[in-house]
């Protein structure tokens, strides 16, 4: 049956071949764990991978039932939280994967840095990489005001009031980044279109581009 | 994976990681989507629980249906009240009112929606004709709720009630018991009245 759908898949767009290519795609020595057992430092990336996938899924789950206002966001979060069937498992798996992924991140990039992975000629995927770190980091930040408690009330406030130590443009930016004078109602509903949709935007294309450069160039080292 | 037949016999040390693989993958895609479906499904195991509204203190509803009607016997009156509407994570203040009648014994009230069967507009108390009529399309009731006139195609909703510290409750239901199907049940107490 699944044999019989490759093929006729593969008779009209010939996928096998794409999917072989990843698939089979063969990784040095030095970065198998089952030749070296200290290679695993080379899984960070692709373990962030997927768990980004892991957010991807939990979160367009999580916003059958969030609402991005004042009066609902906490209301419908705590509604998920009690009354949904899984729903606490559910925020707890996008709460936790979003810990899960900074660290993981964060190893990643300490990784490249001490192996000196991103020199000549990687430097472009180095760019796109931290790019990719300030992303995570900016859906960590936006995320983390959705619930609308006080925990995340304060905590962005904190978080905003940096922007305004920006030379010259400082008060402009900072009105710009809480959408108005103060924390509000258009603070939630800005940080809830750049968490569910501009970031998730953006990190595809970056992922994208990521992917492809190291397919491209092949894993640094051994060393 | 795809075209390739495992053969136990000739398990190449490739086979065994990419079944490894598939079944590590397949066991962290099912521990993302058991809570993932489960929310999405979760509205399947809800009960709608009905809204019980209070309308009041029992002995004045009592004397305003007696006061309305004419020779002791009790007519129907409107009875207001208002009550926090729970939509499942939002709550507002809502309010309408039931059509209440005084019909003494041991049933006390007979509490009808006055909610439409057609098409849900609110239909209007005529105390002269002794009928309820609805201002959308003349859908004609009966004083007891019987639809006799009109695209009406059933009876007036008949509302559960029952009396806690002297004020009548009653159950504000999306699915009515319609005074036809009540007659056939339980015909000795039409009012619906719960202890």
């Amino acid at each position: 049956m699944y044999t019989r759908i490759v093929r006729w898949i593969d008779e009209r767009l010939m996928v096998s071949p794409l999917w072989r290519d990843m698939a089979d795609h063969p990784v040095p020595a030095h970065v198998n764990p089952s030749e070296r057992v200290s290679a695993f430092v080379y899984c960070f990336g692709g373990v962030t991978f997927l768990l980004i996938i892991a957010q991807f899924v939990t979160g367009m789950f999580l916003t059958m039932y969030y609402v991005p206002d004042i009066i609902n966001s906490y209301n419908s979060t705590k509604y998920l939280m009690h009354h949904v069937l899984f729903g606490q498992q559910l925020l707890s798996m996008h709460n936790w994967g979003s810990s899960l992924i900074i660290i993981m991140v964060t190893l990643h990039m300490l990784r490249i840095y001490w192996m000196g992975a991103y020199k000549k000629p990687r430097e472009l995927n180095w760019i796109v990489g931290v790019t990719l770190l300030l992303i995570v980091l900016g859906f960590g930040f936006t995320g983390y005001l959705l619930p609308w408690d006080e925990k995340a009330y304060f905590a962005t406030q904190v978080g905003v009031s940096f922007t305004k130590y920006v030379p010259f443009i400082g008060p402009a930016l900072l009105k710009v980044v809480s959408g108005g004078s103060k924390i509000g109602a258009a603070t939630l509903t800005r940080f809830f279109a750049i968490h569910v949709l501009f970031l998730p935007a953006l990190l595809i294309v970056l992922l994208g581009l990521h992917f492809l450069m190291i397919r491209r160039q092949g894993i640094s080292g051994p060393y | 994976m795809a075209g390739k037949k495992s053969q136990k016999a000739g398990w190449t040390r490739r086979d065994f990681f990419n079944w490894t693989l598939n079944l590590v993958m397949g066991v962290i895609t099912i521990l993302v989507a058991i809570p993932a479906v489960g929310a999405a499904v979760s509205p399947a195991f809800h009960k709608a629980a009905p809204v019980w509204v209070n309308l009041g203190a029992q002995l004045g509803l009592q004397q305003s249906s007696i006061q309305a009607g004419s020779g002791g016997v009790g007519t129907v009156v409107k009875a207001p009240y208002s009550y926090v509407e729970v939509d499942h994570w939002a709550k507002f203040p809502a309010s309408d009112y039931a059509y209440l009648r005084y019909i003494g014994g041991a049933c006390a009230f007979y509490i009808l929606s006055p909610i439409c069967t057609h098409l849900g507009c609110h239909v209007n108390w005529i105390q002269a004709d002794n009928q309820f009529y609805c201002p959308c399309h003349g859908s004609v009731y009966t004083v007891d709720g019987l639809n006799v006139s009109g695209p009406a195609p059933l009876p007036l909703g008949v509302f559960r009630w029952k009396v806690v510290a002297n004020a009548v409750w009653v159950a504000r239901e999306s699915t009515f018991t319609h005074a036809h199907q009540r007659s056939a049940k339980a015909p000795k107490e039409p009012c619906l009245k719960e202890a």
